[in-house]
């Protein structure tokens, strides 16, 4: 059986501009606000996740309707390099869009926004790829795909299952892009770093790494080798507390504000080298506690709203 | 009158490496439904590509036959108010009733149905039925409800049944049946209209999806080794690769890419391991075997220069990773690394690698197994292994062979995690076996003095292939010594 290499007549092919790091931010917000999303600004929290927020997370769960879309500076310590490969950071950005339910096809609204930033569909080849989803800390589960394109994920799209422990009773669907990644890949970088923020040339050209190369060897230089142990597990036993103090006083959003202070806590201590495989197993477990409680406090909350 | 039926489910993308497998089990789950419903048939098929689940039945009756259900009732014991709402709800009289365990049962037969009527809970049931290792439930809007489980969510049903389609509301997925289905995403995406499997599969080729996965994964195989012999190349067989990337394209579309020269310094199993993990691209050798500075790779749609330069500009952002491993890791001596080993556990309740690594030395009989065995274990802190964990053991061996070990010592660190499983070869040099032996056995012993063991079904910790990894390597250094004895 022989099939072909069909050479196919797209008719006239938009020809693919390049855009600045910010263009494409901004044009995501215009895509989704035009799709209906509230464009909200980012958790001002340390998250690792875009998923994190409290409008991911807590509003996941319930049966309301919630479109909304987001930057989200996201924090992964022991991703840092020192800045020295310029693919792979401790600090990096998501836009995040939450659309709940997912609507009929999310996957074609999705497709849309990628051509309203620039991509032309018809000369990249686009995949969705299985990758199914878990937060651990979160108790968050979902099935979907990394979604590549030419080869590099760009997207990680996910209809969430459940959160907390909890299920989710109206679907949502998560479509995390990866910024940088597709930065690269529309204005054609070798890395990161060489990423052109402001889109300006020349004298005034900035680029990602003029932005944050800095930042990112000295936060490096933090979380491996510098931030205080001591500090840090004091610091952990107060969000515990402290999130469980909240939750008796029924205040649900202060108190996932803690829990995720304390996520964010052990994962600096666990970049700092202090926890053990064995003891990593404990921590998650007491995060997990803490967000499931968070979940289930805000589920209550709902019940009694109605 | 006999007709044939096709049946399509269209959904969002299918995991490839459940394609197999979920079409095999259509056929078994659809096979035991039509079977339930009593309707007669000659032959059924089955299809699968990644959007879609097809299923092609030959020689269907147009009408099922007769059904009789014996459908049992309350207990003998019962009271007569029990047993009276019983032959009430099915319109009977005491004489029809018998007994059977102490049950009272009635036989209840219905007349044979035309299987267009049943069509609608025949689907139902398939979808109820059909095993998926991982499902989910999506939103069904209009009905304010969560959908029944499925691997993805489904978008249309499409049932014909003699040409003609069948229009049935599928309650469990709010979706109503009809004649159409959708070509390729993104070549071909608009609605098409079907009457039989032949028009069906005419008109999905026409609109860029291969239906028969078989053909299309050869296809692929094929496409892939001409281009390649063009070139004086070959390929590098990978079957599961093969299966995951003929899952991956409605239309294949086969591409060689180079690589740069620059990072063929880099050990070929890293580069393999790194293409193949990463980026689903298949490994090129010239006819000696030596690895080639080219891969193979299949797209969805046809190729452009843009699409080129992606595939190797993400190659090389993927190698250079690598290489920054491979140059970090060889900055250190495995002996610093080894030190880590105290942090890395090897099972919760028994203790660290370190601890694993002092008992290994208390089996060593001389001084190259004593040096294989401080070493063997210290990949596992690298940051290699850690992004490719496959690599375990191999990166070992060559990591001992960059800071000038003996050969024998890095050929036994390379090859002491064989045989990984039934079908895996034993290591081939005297340390290695010995290296293997050690391990294994401390494993299982270790296991032992804790009481962790295992079931017929339940084996988490790997002590059945333990087991039979030192019995085979008892015999082959059994083997060898009788061998040398004669010599």
């Amino acid at each position: 059986m022989v099939y072909p290499n069909r050479k196919l007549d797209y008719g006239i092919r938009m020809a693919e501009t390049t855009k600045s790091f910010q263009e494409i931010i901004f044009d995501l917000q215009k895509y989704w606000a035009k799709q209906g999303c509230v464009i909200l600004q980012p958790y001002d929290t340390e998250v690792g996740a875009g998923t994190s927020h409290y409008v991911t997370t807590l509003k996941a769960l319930g049966d309301g309707y919630w479109d909304v879309a987001f930057v989200q500076p996201c924090r992964r310590p022991k991703d840092g390099r020192y800045a020295d490969n310029p693919n792979r950071t401790q600090y990096y950005y998501q836009f995040q869009v939450i659309l709940k339910p997912a609507p009929t096809d999310p996957q074609s609204l999705y497709l849309k926004s990628l051509e309203a930033i620039g991509f032309d569909l018809s000369q990249h080849d686009i995949r969705f790829v299985e990758d199914d989803w878990e937060n651990p800390s979160l108790g968050a589960a979902g099935l979907g795909w990394e979604v590549w394109c030419d080869g590099m994920e760009i997207t990680q799209y996910t209809y969430f299952q459940q959160v907390g422990g909890i299920s989710c009773s109206v679907t949502p669907v998560e479509i995390t892009y990866g910024l940088e990644r597709i930065a690269t890949f529309i204005q054609k970088c070798e890395n990161h770093f060489e990423i052109n923020w402001n889109g300006q040339t020349g004298d005034k050209k900035l680029t990602y790494g003029d932005v944050l190369k800095r930042f990112e060897r000295e936060f490096s230089y933090y979380n491996f080798d510098y931030a205080s142990v001591d500090i840090l597990l004091s610091h952990f036993a107060d969000y515990e507390k402290e999130c469980n103090k909240l939750l008796e006083c029924n205040l649900v959003m202060p108190a996932y504000e803690q829990c995720v202070k304390a996520n964010h806590c052990f994962n600096l201590l666990d970049a700092r080298g202090v926890i053990s495989v064995s003891e990593r197993v404990a921590y998650i477990t007491r995060v997990r506690a803490l967000a499931k409680a968070c979940c289930q406090a805000w589920c209550e909350s709902l019940k009694g709203a109605e | 009158m006999r007709n044939e039926l096709l049946i399509e489910l269209f959904s969002e993308e299918i995991p490839a490496r459940m394609q197999r497998q979920a079409m095999d089990d259509t056929k078994t789950v659809f096979k035991q439904i039509l079977d339930e419903n009593c309707a007669d048939y000659a032959e059924i098929a089955t299809y699968i590509s990644p959007r879609r689940i097809a299923i092609r039945v030959e020689g269907l009756e147009n009408k099922t036959r007769r059904k009789t259900d014996a459908e049992r009732g309350p207990k003998v014991k019962a009271d007569e108010e029990a047993i009276n709402c019983f032959l009430k709800k099915f319109n009977r009289q005491k004489n029809d009733l018998y007994e059977r365990d102490g049950y009272y049962y009635l036989n209840t037969s219905s007349d044979g149905q035309e299987i267009s009527e049943v069509m609608g809970d025949i689907i139902e049931s398939f979808i109820a039925k059909m095993p998926w290792q991982k499902s989910m439930r999506w939103y069904i809007e209009k009905d304010r409800r969560l959908s029944a489980r499925w691997i993805r969510p489904i978008r249309s049903i499409m049932c014909v049944y003699d040409g003609k389609s069948i229009d049935k509301e599928i309650k469990s997925v709010g979706i109503t049946t009809g004649n159409t289905t959708n070509g390729h995403r993104f070549l071909s995406p608009d609605k098409i209209y079907i009457s039989t499997f032949d028009d069906y599969v005419n008109q999905l080729e026409k609109n860029h999806v291969i239906l028969d996965f078989h053909k299309k994964r050869e296809y692929i195989r094929n496409e892939i080794m001409k281009t390649a012999e063009s070139m004086g190349l070959c390929l590098c067989d990978d079957e599961k690769l093969l299966d995951e990337v003929a899952g991956l394209v409605e239309y294949p579309y086969i591409h060689i890419g180079s690589i740069d020269e620059k990072f063929m310094t880099l050990p070929a199993v890293v580069l393999s391991t790194s293409m193949k993990v990463n980026q689903k691209y298949f490994t090129l050798k010239y006819p000696d075997l030596t690895i080639a500075p080219y891969f193979a790779t299949v797209t969805n749609v046809p190729g452009t220069k843009v699409m080129f330069e992606g595939l190797e500009r993400v190659l090389r952002a993927r190698l250079s990773d690598a290489m920054f491993f491979y140059k970090e890791d060889t900055k250190i001596s495995l002996d610093e690394i080894a030190k880590g080993l105290k942090n890395v556990v090897f099972h919760d309740e028994i203790g660290t690698m370190a601890d694993k690594v002092e008992r290994m030395l208390l089996l060593a009989e001389n001084d190259d197994e004593r040096r294989a065995i401080r070493l063997c274990k210290a990949d596992l802190l690298t940051q290699m292994v850690s992004e490719f964990p496959e690599l375990q053991g191999i990166m070992g061996g060559i990591y001992a062979r960059v800071q000038g070990e003996k050969e024998e010592i890095c050929k036994a660190i390379e090859e002491h995690y064989k045989p990984r499983g039934a079908n895996d070869t034993l290591p081939g040099t005297d340390l290695g076996l010995r290296l293997s032996y050690i391990d294994n056995l401390d494993t299982l012993e270790t296991y032992k003095k804790h009481g962790i063991t295992r079931t017929g079904s339940k084996d988490p910790y790997g002590i059945r292939r333990a087991e039979k990894a030192i019995q085979r390597i008892q015999e082959e250094l059994t083997r060898r010594s009788r061998t040398d004895r004669i010599k």
